[in-house]
């Protein structure tokens, strides 16, 4: 069984001086599934994300990748430059402000060409193609590929972050509220767009969001976290629809009022 | 036709002959003595020195005389003599507890043991020109100052005694000697302060200030600010003991700076160091300030993005003879690469051209 | 007074041998093993303050000076020519402080420093090329910080360095670099030739002399050795493309050569002349002769 996980995290914890960031939290995640991680703000699920992608030093723990030749790499323990290579080549990573994950000053085909150039394409012409055909698959109007993002409206930077992201077919993308500063038709249209590209190549994604409409649309398990701690997990619809813990219960109705 | 393009030997040799001659002067006005640049200009000889980082005022003071007094013409004259001199050896580490001071003031406390002592400062002078200097025969002033010839404890290591000030952990390394090793980043503190001691002062000066003004911002009082003689020790392993070499004039500030603590540490005041050769407290006050901006990460404090946490931006950019060099150097001749720029500006318009037609 | 400059009078017998200590000299000489064992990759040295200003040659001047022995023959051009300034007053600092011989002939010469250009001569083995760099590292202006240039050489993770050549064609229809045109050293590092524009990049691969290259502010050496494969950075589809002024010298005639554009007149006439003052002259000595025969 041990072989089977595609990324597991455990016990992990982190503090900022003398505030705990988040604490003992485990977690794990096979391959295509995606697993949500929600909570007001505050409660450490972005420190969380940014810990187990391995841009933030864990105090404690551990995180563990299967990689793609079956060989299991703890982040904590690799150097970095192994650390930015799997960075590069199995995972991605969805900033909540398009800003953070888009070059802002390179044209949408550049941001969507980089990655591809990264891991070795030298054909314009292809690289060119590859990118308008990730424009038409997140709905981006192919004429704009020479547009710089910041022409572009907010939720079509989100679409071109996301086709950036995944051009490379990642095998685990991490997302940190990839709807949250979106009006609510662009962002039923992204989930509707994510469920999508994630079910069709079988990508697995960890998500972070404060919105339950969110994980209930995309996530198969989720995990609840308050101050820091993990206080309830389990399969999505089990926990949306039959919170045992107190918190969750607050959480899950205080959304049905709305 | 083809003549005006490249410049040549004579050239130069002539624009050399002029400037010397510009140098001089009006050769009915007395040159002036090197005496008179140590004796008269001091703090211009001690940043000279300081920068230069070669103690010696008079070859300081004969480089701010060729430099007709550009001061970093003249660090630059001293920096480029001192790569050629000869290591023969590592001085023992400066005790500044032992400084003869010839100025100490603390803004933290009142009275300190050893008394506060005011010094030959510009502070509180009113800065009014003084016509009196204009006479050419100034008479000399009987001197008034009694210099007591005794030691005084840092002001510091009295909140050291109850633990309110972080200690320094001396990491038993010997430091990097960043005239003979290249700095790579991360570096270490000892490396900062030696790039730091030597970089410009007016960099340091507006980095300091930007501090201040909430760019980092450090809450830094003046612990101490001591000038006065240190003497220079030197192990000589055929003797068996130490001897002593030199006296120097040196500059140190002590600031004391919130910190907040952490998980770990409680709350504890914490350092910003300045060390400079001569009289130099401007200088050596900010890079106390900027010492301290650049510790954020070992202290675990958040990094806020200001110019003055960036080390390898400070760093980098604070030594003024890489810079005047690298800036000054654009005046040197570039018309290949213009050329190439040329061909393909004009390559582009011609393509642009082409295409409005085909529209 | 007196005393003084009795003590420090600098006449400069007093310095070693091309000006720099025989310490400093094998520090500059190991990191120049280095780099030429590490074909492309940016050795830190401990650069020294030289009489000259950084930015002006110190680098390429302290190469140079690890490197010069008694017998050697230097030649010094800066934009291709030999009486360029800064090339007259390197030349002499090395005559006064090394008293080598100096030449203008690009085949005499064991050893070359250059600002900006390569010889049109084809360069042979037993010759130095020492190159003037003012910034050593290709992806600065991509990247300026050194902590994260030096990760991402070490990564290969040359993405970037591609998307600015991917956006210079989306842009313009192709790759607007002129100079300073990035090159892959060995299969390996992304280096920087320093700025000689980019007609000049095809010489380097493949070329039979060492090429040294000595940034001094910023404290780098690297080195291509002889025989090296150098290849500039393009796409498939979009090849690199040496470039130059189609014209041909008005004084030797050649069209094959990297030509300077003059201003003739004040109302802007243009006339184009071989930047290597020396081959221009070869060249000259060579129509004359055939006109003779």
């Amino acid at each position: 069984m041990m072989q089977d996980f595609l990324f597991k995290a455990s016990n992990i914890s982190k503090y900022y001086g003398q505030n705990v960031g988040c604490k003992n939290v485990s977690l794990d995640i096979n391959s295509g599934e995606v697993l949500g991680i929600v909570g007001e703000s505050g409660s450490g699920k972005s420190t969380l994300l940014n810990c187990i992608y391995g841009n933030l030093k864990v105090d404690e723990g551990d995180i563990l990748l299967n990689d793609k030749s079956k060989t299991i790499l703890n982040f904590t323990k690799i150097d970095e430059p192994k650390l930015r290579l799997i960075q590069r080549s199995d995972l991605a990573f969805v900033h909540q402000n398009p800003r953070d994950g888009l070059r802002m000053n390179i044209s949408a085909g550049g941001n969507i060409g980089e990655r591809l150039m990264a891991i070795g394409h030298r054909n314009y012409g292809e690289i060119r193609e590859i990118a308008s055909s990730w424009l038409e698959k997140v709905e981006i109007d192919v004429s704009r590929i020479d547009d710089k993002p910041s022409t572009f409206s907010g939720g079509m930077q989100q679409r071109l972050q996301i086709a950036r992201n995944l051009v490379t077919k990642p095998r685990l993308i991490f997302m940190d509220e990839p709807t949250g500063g979106l009006d609510v038709s662009v962002q039923a249209k992204i989930l509707d767009l994510l469920r999508n590209l994630v079910r069709e190549l079988g990508i697995a994604a960890i998500i972070v969001t404060h919105d339950l409409a969110v994980v209930r649309l995309l996530a198969d398990r989720i995990i609840v976290m308050q101050n820091g701690n993990v206080i309830e997990a389990g399969l999505c619809d089990q926990v949306l629809d039959d919170p045992q813990h107190k918190y969750s219960q607050l959480l899950v109705s205080s959304v049905l009022q709305v | 036709m083809y003549v005006a393009v490249k410049g040549g030997e004579k050239a130069i040799d002539n624009a050399h002959s002029w400037m010397s001659e510009i140098r001089r002067g009006d050769p009915s006005v007395p040159n002036v003595s090197l005496n008179q640049i140590t004796e008269q200009l001091t703090l211009g000889v001690d940043r000279v020195m300081s920068e230069g980082s070669l103690y010696d005022k008079d070859l300081a003071a004969l480089a701010i005389k060729q430099s007709r007094g550009d001061l970093i013409e003249a660090i630059f004259l001293l920096r480029a003599y001192r790569t050629t001199l000869k290591r023969f050896s590592y001085s023992k580490p400066i005790d500044t507890a032992n400084m003869l001071c010839l100025r100490r003031i603390s803004a933290t406390f009142k009275d300190i043991p050893g008394g506060q002592k005011l010094g030959p400062t510009f502070d509180y002078t009113h800065r009014l020109l003084d016509f009196k200097l204009l006479a050419e025969n100034e008479t000399p002033l009987s001197p008034t100052q009694q210099f007591e010839n005794k030691k005084v404890p840092h002001v510091l290591s009295f909140l050291n005694q109850e633990d309110l000030m972080q200690k320094e952990k001396d990491n038993n390394l010997d430091p990097i000697d960043i005239t003979r090793e290249p700095i790579s980043f991360p570096t270490s503190r000892a490396a900062r302060l030696q790039a730091l001691s030597r970089g410009d002062e007016g960099f340091l000066l507006g980095l300091a200030y930007s501090t201040q003004r909430g760019y980092a911002r450090n809450h830094a009082f003046v612990g101490e600010l001591r000038i006065g003689i240190v003497e220079i020790e030197l192990n000589i392993p055929e003797l068996g003991f130490d001897i002593n070499v030199a006296e120097i004039i040196l500059t140190e500030c002590e600031t004391v700076n919130q910190f907040q603590g952490s998980k770990i540490e409680p709350p504890q005041f914490t350092r910003g160091y300045g060390l400079v050769f001569g009289q130099t407290e401007r200088k050596a006050l900010a890079m106390a300030l900027i010492d301290r901006a650049l510790r954020w990460k070992e202290l675990g404090e958040d990094y806020s993005g200001a110019p003055a946490q960036d080390e390898e931006f400070v760093i980098s950019h604070c030594d003024n003879i890489q810079a005047t060099g690298f800036l000054e150097h654009i005046k040197l001749p570039h018309y290949v690469d213009f050329q190439s720029e040329l061909e393909l500006i004009r390559k582009i318009r011609a393509d642009a051209k082409r295409n409005v037609k085909r529209l | 007074m007196n005393d003084m400059s009795k003590d420090k009078n600098i006449d400069i017998q007093i310095y070693n041998f091309a000006y720099l200590d025989e310490n400093t000299k094998r520090m500059i000489r190991r990191a120049l093993l280095k780099a030429l064992c590490i074909p492309g990759y940016q050795v830190p040295f401990s650069s020294r303050e030289m009489p000259m200003p950084y930015g002006w040659g110190t680098g390429g001047i302290q190469v140079t000076s690890a490197c010069l022995i008694p017998k050697d023959v230097l030649k010094v051009i800066d934009q291709g020519a030999d009486d360029t300034t800064n090339a007259v007053s390197i030349r002499k600092f090395f005559q006064k402080t090394a008293n080598v011989a100096v030449t203008e002939k690009t085949s005499d010469a064991s050893l070359i420093q250059t600002r900006h250009r390569i010889p049109e001569t084809k360069l042979k083995e037993q010759q130095i090329l020492v190159y003037q760099v003012p910034i050593p590292e290709p992806l600065r202006f991509l990247e300026p910080r050194e902590t994260e240039t030096r990760k991402m050489h070490a990564l290969s993770e040359y993405g970037l360095m591609f998307v600015k050549l991917y956006e210079d064609i989306a842009k313009h229809g192709h790759i607007e670099t002129a100079y300073a045109y990035p090159v892959k050293t060995n299969g390996n590092y992304v280096t920087d030739p320093s700025p000689i524009p980019k007609f000049d990049n095809p010489k380097m691969n493949n070329n039979p002399a060492i090429q040294l290259f000595g940034a001094g502010r910023e404290q780098r050496i690297y080195a291509i050795p002889p025989y090296t494969n150098v290849k500039s950075l393009d796409f498939e589809d979009y090849p690199f493309e040496a470039m130059k002024a189609n014209f041909k010298c008005s004084i030797c005639g050649s069209s094959d050569s990297y030509l300077d554009e003059i201003i003739v007149s004040d109302d802007g006439k243009r006339s184009y002349i071989c930047s290597d003052t020396d081959y221009c002259k070869e060249q000259t000595q060579l129509n004359s002769k055939e006109e003779d025969q």
